[in-house]
């Protein structure tokens, strides 16, 4: 797909399948936000470097809200705006430490590989 | 939390509507103007702003598309989980309501179980024989090809010739296609012993016509059918599994047809049937295109419609073929034959040929239990009537505290559909079992019977008839309620109201007493019809005699003498066993299904004027002792046959009809073969027999010897006859192992098919009016049984609603007795309304019943009468318990209530 990625050392790495709905996942378990919200969120964890296709926040969290990991609202912003908010459920806290954990697995395996030392 | 719940969402979604794409568009427009002001505060103009934002954003179109869809589905999973938990409840607060009722329900359910049971299982017979198109492919483009000859006798028709097969084939243009073929009981052996079997012949296009598709090997093919071709042989489904187990390696292996083997090439699929047989081979004819060519028409005839054809343009064309006969086969036929026989061509759609009067028949049936599903479901709607009556109070309630009348109708439909949907399944479950028991007591001459399965078409019925039932029983109530507040404001008695429905369920209860009176009627004709039957004298004596059919290897038994031989020496032997009275033998036997041939005749002396050819017998000595026949005059011996004295026994109706009020003994009789003067003599003149069924009049009938004389020649060596043996037991079914062994220790390669007692034969003759006797015989008790519920619950409930009037009559004097009789005259009353109507739909309705009646008048007074009476009687019946209970009120109780 390549819409969502990192920019590292001018470098463009892309993101795996998946990961911006842990990433979504995380953004909600610090609060309740929209999707702009997580989109600025993310901007701010992340310095920039990563870039996030922002439209596609929203096919992924009806997808979760679907599945139950996230509860969805209308609500009023604090400029009196409506706007649709999002919060972590129970099933979703659950979802986003599994997903933490195998992403632990993931990068623990690869980094094993890629600071592997020829023997000798 | 920086942001607060809309808390007016909720209300405004219900307001609205559900507006997924609104909501999506807007969430989105929050996004694009929060990155607007965003970049605006970060230096860039509102256009420049903008643009970046939707940049930034993605393709808006497909994202909006993207998430709308996964809103929608949320939306419908939602929608469907309501509307599950919504049906879920219904029926739970239904099937409460129900079991609270168990006397209303359990009626309900027994009633519309046996209506709907009855007409699923006659349905499905309807369907599998009359309606389904017959097995084969493109089925209604094929057509039955006859050769009708008014001339030999009035509606007789004979199948086709060879010559005919080769002349239409090659010159026909409305028929694609024609298949030939004929049948014969054959010995056939496959491992063990030589059994009788169907082995049948055909050109070598018959499956291809039918379009059957082997199940192992190949099928006959039109390379079988050349003369010197290898014969060999495709076996029939059935007979593969039963005399073969079904194996799989049975290709090449051989069965031995007349003691000839044959190599097997393949099997056929199962469910093919050629009309009306269960054959057990098929083999090729090998038919010679140079002849010799005779007038011979055995061959039965399947043709094809090629394109536009109808079976009328197809007997024009054949009419004109017909006519170049004489030309190209002159020995076959001549232009006088054509001319005295009325030769002519018989075309039909195939699928009437099959069905035949079946299909009227089966209509009719198919009527009555209708009309016992329109009784059952007339009593049924009559209780939700009650029902809804009952709680009258309980609704009107309900209705003031503002429940939705969509909703309460809801609620009585869950009800009904619950009773109609249990019933439906049960109906199933019981026509399962009804036709179980059709089938195995079903006439032989009902067609298509192997087809008859509970299938798809079944259950679409049942489906149709429970759903249809259970919007009657809901919807019913509601035309007649008022949805008032009356009943509340009368303090709870509602007579008015209860007087107009007591009206609309007497009417309901006379409809069903006439609809009951025209089904026992019809019951009763058919009772009376095959109690003639019984009574009439057939001209056998029944009882003690057992058939046995015996096929001999024709190779062996190829000349007179030596079958006449075997015949006589069995005949010897079988007598000489203990408990046999007499033995004779027959071609066929009365009432037996099998024909009697039909043979041109010529009397000496010759009579003034008679055509038509006359039905033939060919007998052994003893077969007129063995059936119980009594012969005027004296019957043939073994000493005639053997002499040659060419003696002859013929039957009173053809005395009657050669030589009126004459002599019939010392006359001659032959079959015009050659022009010799010899002749068969007359000896013996036979009480008429009625061969051709119970109901149809004896035929004029000759039984000539089964060798024949010098200078008379008839046919070929009897190799294939049915043996009789009367015993002095009353089982004769202990003496088929002896019958058999004895036959094949004379002649070890005889085949011994089906043992039969006379007594069955004749019962399996009246097969067809003892069936319509009992299908309507059912139908007849069970619309009583159902009426006489109805009628029931309508006299309780008058009783009921009049306790008080009833305890006024008594407290004045009237009699106990006086009290209870006025009861069980209304309910008389009643049901003659009923009858009375019924009595008139009667004189129509069983003018269709006509054909099927024997010795009774469709409008037979005699029946009428009886039934008429007999449900007055059950009426006066029915009301015994409520007047009883009319009888016993106590005034004093019945006024202060």
């Amino acid at each position: 797909m390549g819409l969502h990625y990192l920019m590292v050392n001018d470098m463009r790495v892309d993101l795996l399948q998946g990961t911006l709905d842990m990433l979504i996942l995380k953004a909600l378990s610090w609060s309740s936000m929209h999707g702009y919200g997580i989109s600025s969120w993310l901007e701010q964890m992340t310095n920039s470097s990563l870039v996030v296709e922002e439209g596609s926040l929203y096919p992924a969290l009806h997808r979760m809200a679907k599945r139950g990991w996230v509860k969805a609202e209308w609500g009023v912003s604090e400029n009196n705006r409506r706007a649709k908010y999002y919060t972590l459920t129970a099933l979703g806290r659950k979802q986003l430490l599994a997903e933490a954990a195998a992403w632990d697995r993931f990068t623990s395996v690869i980094g094993q590989v890629m600071t592997a030392q020829p023997a000798g | 939390m920086n942001w607060k719940p809309d808390r007016y969402s909720r209300l405004r979604a219900l307001l609205r509507g559900e507006r997924v794409a609104e909501e999506v568009d807007e969430e989105f427009e929050h996004h694009l103007r929060l990155r607007t002001e965003t970049l605006v505060a970060g230096g860039l103009t509102a256009g420049q702003a903008r643009a970046e934002a939707l940049r930034r954003f993605g393709d808006v179109n497909r994202l909006r598309h993207e998430t709308a869809g996964i809103d929608h589905s949320i939306v419908r999973e939602q929608r469907r989980m309501e509307l599950v938990d919504a049906l879920r409840r219904e029926l739970k607060h239904a099937i409460r309501g129900l079991v609270r009722a168990p006397g209303f329900s359990a009626i309900a359910l027994i009633t519309l179980t046996l209506g709907m049971g009855a007409s699923i299982a006659v349905y499905t017979l309807l369907h599998a024989v009359v309606l389904n198109p017959l097995p084969y492919a493109d089925a209604d483009r094929l057509v039955r090809i006859e050769s009708a000859v008014p001339g030999i006798g009035p509606g007789t028709s004979w199948g086709l010739s060879p010559a005919q097969y080769f002349h239409y084939r090659e010159r026909s243009r409305t028929l694609s296609d024609l298949v030939v073929y004929s049948s014969w009981g054959a010995s056939l052996q496959a491992d063990r012993e030589a059994t009788i079997g169907r082995v049948l012949t055909s050109s070598g296009n018959l499956f291809a016509v039918l379009g059957a598709k082997p199940v192992l090997g190949r099928l006959i093919s039109p390379s079988d059918d050349v003369p010197g071709a290898t014969r060999v042989g495709v076996l029939g489904h059935e007979y593969w599994q039963s005399a073969f187990g079904g194996d799989a390696k049975v290709i090449g292996k051989t069965v031995t047809i007349d003691a000839r083997p044959i190599e097997i090439v393949g099997v056929v699929e199962a469910g093919l049937a050629i009309p009306g047989q269960d054959i057990d081979v098929f083999m090729a004819r090998r038919f010679n295109p140079e002849g010799p060519f005779y007038n011979e028409h055995q061959l039965s005839a399947i043709g094809r419609l090629r394109g536009g054809a109808t079976p009328e343009s197809v007997a024009a064309e054949l009419s004109r073929l017909i006519t170049e006969l004489p030309s190209r086969y002159p020995i076959a036929y001549t232009s006088q034959f054509l001319n005295e026989s009325g030769f002519s061509p018989g075309v039909q759609m195939l699928q009437a040929a099959v069905v035949g009067s079946s299909a009227k028949t089966l209509w009719i049936l198919f009527g009555a239990v209708a009309v016992v599903l329109l009784i059952a479901c007339a009593n049924v709607a009559n209780l939700f009537l009650v029902r809804a009556e009952s709680r009258r109070n309980e609704i009107a309630i309900r209705n003031a505290l503002g429940a939705e009348r969509a909703h309460l109708f809801i609620q009585s439909l869950a009800e009904s559909m619950t009773i109609a949907v249990a019933a439906g399944v049960a109906g199933v479950w019981l026509a399962y079992g009804a036709l179980r028991v059709l089938i195995s007591v079903a006439p032989t001459t009902l067609p298509r019977l192997e087809e008859v399965h509970l299938d798809s078409s079944a259950l679409f019925f049942a489906a149709a008839i429970t759903i249809a039932a259970g919007l009657l029983f809901a919807l019913f109530p509601q035309v007649r309620m008022h949805f008032d507040y009356g009943p509340l404001r009368e303090g709870g008695r509602g007579l008015t109201a209860s007087r107009a429905q007591l009206r609309v369920r007497s009417a309901l209860v006379a409809l069903q007493v006439a609809l009951a009176i025209v089904l026992l009627s019809a019951a009763g004709l058919m009772l009376r019809s095959f109690s003639h039957m019984l009574a009439v004298e057939t001209g056998i004596d029944e009882t003690n005699v057992l058939a046995v059919d015996i096929v001999l290897p024709y190779q062996t038994y190829s000349t007179h003498e030596v079958a006449t031989q075997y015949w006589q020496t069995l005949s010897d032997q079988l007598e000489a066993l203990p408990g046999v009275a007499h033995v004779g033998a027959g071609l066929s036997l009365p009432l037996d299904g099998g024909g009697f041939g039909c043979a041109v005749l010529r009397a000496k002396p010759a009579p003034a004027n008679y055509t038509g050819c006359i039905a033939n017998n060919i007998i052994t000595p003893g077969f007129f002792e063995a059936l119980g026949v009594r012969v005027r005059g004296r019957v043939p011996t073994w000493a005639d046959i053997q002499a040659g004295t060419g003696a002859i026994v013929i039957t009173e109706a053809l005395a009657k009809y050669l030589w009126p009020n004459q002599d019939p003994i010392g006359k001659g009789v032959r079959v015009p073969q050659n022009e010799l003067d010899v002749y068969y003599q007359v000896v013996g003149v036979a009480e008429d027999i009625r061969s051709d069924g119970v109901d149809r009049p004896a035929p004029a009938m000759v039984f000539y010897p089964v060798k024949p004389i010098e200078g008379a020649p008839l046919w070929q060596a009897r190799n294939a006859m049915t043996v009789l043996v009367r015993t002095s037991m009353s089982n004769p079914e202990q003496l088929a192992t002896a019958v058999r062994r004895t036959a094949q220790q004379l002649e070890r390669g005889a085949a011994i098919g089906d043992v039969r007692t006379m007594e069955q034969v004749v019962r399996r003759s009246m097969s067809g009016t003892s069936f319509n006797m009992m299908l309507l015989g059912v139908a007849g008790v069970m619309a009583l049984l159902i009426s006489v519920v109805g009628l029931y619950g309508v006299i309780a409930y008058t009783v009921s609603r009049r306790r008080s009037e009833l305890g006024i009559r008594l407290a004045l004097g009237a009699a106990r007795s006086d009290v209870g009789g006025m009861v069980v005259m209304q309910s008389v009353r009643l049901a003659a309304i009923g009858v009375t109507v019924g009595l008139f739909a009667t004189l129509f309705t069983t003018q269709m019943l006509a054909s099927m009646l024997f010795g009774v008048k469709p409008t037979d007074p005699l029946t009428l009468t009886a039934v008429s009476f007999l449900l007055l009687f059950v009426a006066a019946l029915a009301a015994f318990v409520p007047a009883w209970r009319a009888s016993s009120v106590s005034p004093v109780e019945a006024l202060k209530s």
